[in-house]
């Protein structure tokens, strides 16, 4: 793909780059959720069977 | 695991499509606009100021009618500006070498300030060199006008509901309709100060004429790097920033200004979670740890008055003991004595019934 | 605003309110029937006026108590400033409304607002980068502050549920703050030419963000200061016991942030060896904003905070939220088109004025309406300890 005008290449590596950014929030959301889910199970057990 | 391989393999091979087989990088490449654009070069020494072009303007798209006639030459004693019924307008101005005249309009810069900004899309750099505008997208925030540093987007102001931005076109639709050959203007001009060409061309032929009359111009022309450079370029006899255009507004056109600050915005995107998240956890532990010692302190606290109490009851206890104890002691002796006492008495008894 | 208790709804600031809102409906019809020209004093050549300046950039830069007290209190883990996460969040999410409201009345088409975000990016600008911003944020901000609304309508469950995505809306919250608040110095980085060397840097966009700070922090403190005695029936103990401790906090952090904001600014002279403005008369409007206005409020603070004068405190936090403005204005309209002849530049209309005293009157009066009715300076006593 050649572009011409810098204007031209510009929308076109920012448009990926606010898809990448949407990713990002759902990427990080999913990180934390999975790391701290062991967490929440640990947080609903009663108390006697925590470690 | 075959489909899964396959569908990854296949994203791949899409994204690298996208991505262009070759990188070009931003840092690497030079953008050097539309092998053909198309141009227009305003030569100043030659345009007598009749405002033939302005009534040609008007007429190829259908603009309405203006307040003073286009023949109306006292118009040019006050200093104008493009605006919703004029896409361009004809200024004079006091040269040294007598009134010298220029002919305002979009510059249709190679790197259009007014495209960059916008947040609708609602400008086009087009392959003939044009920019036009999309009035069917335009939500009216006017950044376009106050980007534009030749001042050039005027916006219809008194329009309640459906106003739009209004610029030269370089009669990009005509032309590409085939109804005109060339932009109103330059077909009208009585004195060929406009010439419609490629851009390289318009170049060359106006440095042509600069080394063919070097006394007649200044030796530069205006359009070819200011903003990055514009598709309208100009020729001057006298100094450029007395027929008004600025010569302080540099090389660097409004999409690179702009690069840096939106370079910044997809980094903090990928940073702040990750740095926030920490801070958070850090602090998180900070009171974990803080909760733990409080825990361990009361533990240790309760332990201490728990062994306290213990202490004081095996020491209650034992008194305890030793005072049954003492008062069995007692109580024995006490016995005892009475019995000793009560033998005694026994005793002194007997003897006493003995006696008598 | 009640009619319980015989009170009657004509109180002095009630009349005051309905004359501004009247006045605004008044406008408002013209605008949309005789267009902007009409209503404002708008040109070519000046195509933002206060509206941008005021609503649009002020409004923005002030509500920004709402993502410093609420990262101070649950990522930085400062749990004293607690009690004011709820009435921040609630300035924030009526400022920033009030900022999309407003800018139906700028814009020439508002119907079309949503085209940039659902219909046509335009990628390359910062203005895209700011309204998808805000856009997102308002929707944070509406969430964040909903449950006070859910416990006084008593949806326990809904409110339980929304609580819990605290941490995350904080988090995405600061992200999306950084973000539009530096797009908006961002977008005068585009305009070299038409702005004064002085408040012109490459580094609009952190000088608009660091500034952004303080900005919120005595937002906080001036809100709080103004809120205190007619709501001081609404609010609990935690509030007043937590309060100077607020401002005290508040003010160390303003005076820090104030002080950072001094060095940013002077960098961004020295960057392109602006020093010689300086002995201008423009150089001197400079001094004044940054001198009187930064340098100033942040030894002020410092004093206060170190003295626990709360009423200097206050006091320099109106110095602040006055300097932030002045700032604002300075960038987008004083030093805006500094070249052109006194006769081409811009001075609002009675009418935009009036739009603008309309659209803070709309969000007093809804802020009125909420504090007096729901858990913002209280903890509904259902949901006590329950965060």
């Amino acid at each position: 793909m050649e572009f011409f005008v810098y204007h031209d290449y510009m929308m076109f590596t920012k448009s990926i780059v606010y898809v990448l950014m949407g990713l990002f929030v759902v990427g990080f959301w999913g990180l934390w959720a999975f790391m701290t889910s062991r967490d929440e199970e640990i947080h609903k057990m009663p108390e006697h069977h925590k470690e | 695991m075959k489909r899964r391989q396959f569908l990854g393999l296949l994203g791949a091979a899409g994204i690298t499509a996208t991505l262009g087989t070759e990188a070009q990088a931003a840092s690497g490449h030079t953008f050097d606009g539309y092998p053909n654009a198309k141009g227009v070069l305003f030569d100043s020494t030659r345009c007598i100021g009749c405002r033939k072009c302005e009534a040609a303007c008007n007429k190829v798209n259908k603009l309405p009618a203006p307040a003073k006639p286009f023949d109306d030459l006292k118009v040019l004693d006050t200093e104008r500006r493009t605006d919703a019924k004029a896409y361009t307008v004809v200024n004079k101005y006091a040269g040294k070498k007598g009134p010298a005249f220029r002919k305002i309009q979009c510059n249709h810069c190679m790197e259009p300030a007014c495209a960059s900004v916008c947040f609708v899309r609602a400008f086009t750099k087009n392959p003939d060199g044009s920019v036009t505008y999309d009035a069917s997208l335009c939500v009216g925030c006017r950044y376009c006008m106050v980007a534009c540093p030749f001042n050039i987007p005027a916006y219809e102001y008194n329009n309640p509901l459906t106003p739009r931005v209004m610029k030269c076109t370089m009669c990009h639709d005509q032309i590409q309709k085939g109804e005109l050959s060339a932009p109103g203007c330059v077909t009208i001009c009585p004195k060929e100060a406009l010439v419609y060409g490629k851009r390289k061309d318009l170049i060359e032929v106006a440095r042509e004429r600069i080394k063919r009359n070097p006394e007649r111009y200044q030796d530069h022309v205006y359009g070819e790097q200011e903003m990055g450079g514009t598709n309208w370029l100009y020729l001057s006899g006298e100094k450029f920033k007395d027929i008004g255009l600025r010569e302080d507004l540099g090389n660097v056109s409004v999409p690179t200004m702009t690069s840096g600050p939106l370079s910044v915005v997809p980094m903090v995107a990928a940073l702040w979670p990750a740095l926030l998240g920490g801070v958070w956890a850090m602090n998180k532990r900070k009171d974990k740890v803080a909760e733990e010692e409080q825990k361990a302190a009361v533990k240790a606290a309760k332990a201490e008055v728990k062994a306290e109490a213990a202490a004081k009851l095996a020491k209650e206890l034992d008194k305890a003991e030793k005072d049954k104890a003492q008062a069995i002691e007692r109580e024995v002796k006490r016995a005892l004595e009475e019995a000793a006492a009560a033998q005694k008495e026994e005793a002194a008894a007997k003897k006493d019934e003995e006696g008598a | 605003m009640t009619t319980e208790n015989n009170k009657t709804l004509f109180t002095p600031v009630n009349i005051i309110t309905g004359i501004f809102l009247a006045i605004g409906l008044v406008i408002t019809v013209l605008r949309f029937t005789k267009g902007l020209g009409y209503v404002t004093n708008l040109d070519d050549n000046n195509p933002w006026g206060i509206w941008i300046s005021f609503d649009l950039l002020c409004g923005v830069a002030l509500a920004a108590g709402g993502y410093t007290t609420s990262s101070a209190c649950y990522l930085f883990g400062l749990k004293k400033y607690h009690s004011a996460v709820r009435p921040a969040i609630l300035t924030a999410f009526l400022g920033y409304a009030l900022v999309v409201f407003a800018l139906h009345y700028d814009v020439g088409r508002p119907y079309r607002l949503p085209y940039p975000i659902f219909v046509s990016p335009g990628t390359t600008s910062l203005l895209y980068e700011v309204g998808l911003c805000v856009f997102l944020y308002v929707t944070v901000l509406a969430i964040e502050f909903s449950p006070a609304a859910f416990e006084w309508l008593g949806m326990k469950k809904l409110r339980n549920t929304v609580t819990k995505l605290t941490l995350a809306l904080t988090v995405f919250g600061v992200v999306l703050s950084t973000l539009h608040q530096s797009s908006l110095g961002a977008l005068y980085v585009a305009v070299p030419s038409k702005i004064h060397p002085l408040w012109y840097s490459p580094y609009l966009a952190i000088l608009f963000f660091v500034s952004s700070i303080p900005a919120g922090l005595s937002m906080v403190i001036f809100e709080g200061t103004l809120a205190h005695k007619p709501w001081h029936h609404m609010m609990d103990k935690t509030h007043l016991d937590e309060h100077e401790g607020v401002i005290l906090g508040f003010a160390r952090g303003a005076s820090i942030s104030l002080a950072a904001y001094f060095c940013v600014k002077l960098v961004a002279v020295a960057y392109d060896n602006n020093w010689a403005y300086l002995a201008t008369g423009w150089g001197a409007w400079y001094l004044l904003e940054v001198l009187g206005f930064v340098a100033l409020p942040s030894m002020l603070y410092a004093i206060g905070s170190r003295e626990k004068n709360i009423k200097l405190i206050k006091w320099t936090s109106a110095l602040t939220v006055f300097g932030i403005i002045l700032n604002r204005f300075n960038v987008s309209i004083v030093a805006f088109n500094w070249q052109l002849p006194s006769s081409q530049r811009y001075f609002p209309s009675w009418m935009e004025i009036g739009i603008s005293i309309f659209v803070v009157t709309v969000g007093v009066t809804v802020y009125r309406f909420i504090v007096s009715r729901m858990p913002i300076f209280f903890e509904h006593p259902e949901y006590k300890d329950a965060h």
